[in-house]
């Protein structure tokens, strides 16, 4: 079980890696620049349910996507939930 | 639970280190230890002690250094990374020659072998990279 976290937008080849990479049972942690995915509730990731996937909340008020992802109902983490995904997942993966 | 942190990003300009930091005082606050920081490729402009930002914002190599004082956390800096990119300690400095140097303790130029070390006595090491 693997925690992926994505960096880079939602289209960049880190993400494409991530998608490619990931397995189900894993998790998606979505931070920085990764959190643009919220404006794009059509994407891949948002529609499937093999692995959970999470948007760094920080990360989305420091860019003002926090009503867009509220919006869309997608699930968000603040840091303290960045920590608890880490803790119940042995492994991480960053992906830039 | 013992934590690592391998930071790549530099400062100010990327967010990889202002991430790390948030996660490393997450980590303490929920009781965690944090092992070890070690900065590597742009990461090791976060150690340089010439870096002056504004005072009204926040100087991230004194963020790291408070880290160390007040929990002792090692902040190990990638040797080879650090001297192709003009970050030198005192005794660095003195070998080639040059009349400053940017990295003072408690930064320390150490080895990639200082990595490894970091990974097998974490039981988590995350990345932070951009």
């Amino acid at each position: 079980m693997i925690l992926h976290i994505l960096t880079t937008a939602p289209l960049s080849d880190a993400a494409r890696q991530a998608e490619q990479a990931i397995n189900p049972g894993d998790a998606l942690l979505l931070i920085e620049e990764a959190v643009s995915a919220a404006l794009q509730p059509d994407l891949d990731c948002w529609k499937q349910t093999d692995y959970p996937v999470f948007l760094l909340e920080e990360d989305l008020v420091a860019r003002g996507f926090a009503n867009a992802a509220s919006h869309h109902r997608l699930a968000t983490v603040d840091i303290e939930g960045f920590v608890q995904l880490t803790e119940q997942y042995e492994q991480s993966i960053t992906w830039y | 639970m013992d934590y690592g942190l391998l930071v790549m990003g530099a400062p100010y300009s990327q967010p990889a280190p202002h991430s790390a930091l948030r996660f490393a005082h997450a980590i303490l606050a929920r009781g965690h230890q944090l092992a070890g920081v070690f900065f590597y490729h742009d990461g090791v402009h976060n150690a340089s002690s010439l870096m002056t930002p504004p005072q009204d914002e926040l100087n991230i190599r004194e963020a790291w250094k408070a880290l160390h004082e007040q929990h002792g956390v090692p902040l190990d800096v990638c040797i080879a990374a650090a001297l192709r990119r003009g970050v030198v300690s005192e005794s660095e400095a003195a070998r080639h020659g040059y009349t400053a140097f940017n990295l003072e303790a408690p930064f320390e130029l150490t080895g990639l072998g200082q990595l490894l070390t970091l990974q097998q006595r974490c039981q988590r090491l995350i990345t932070f990279a951009n």
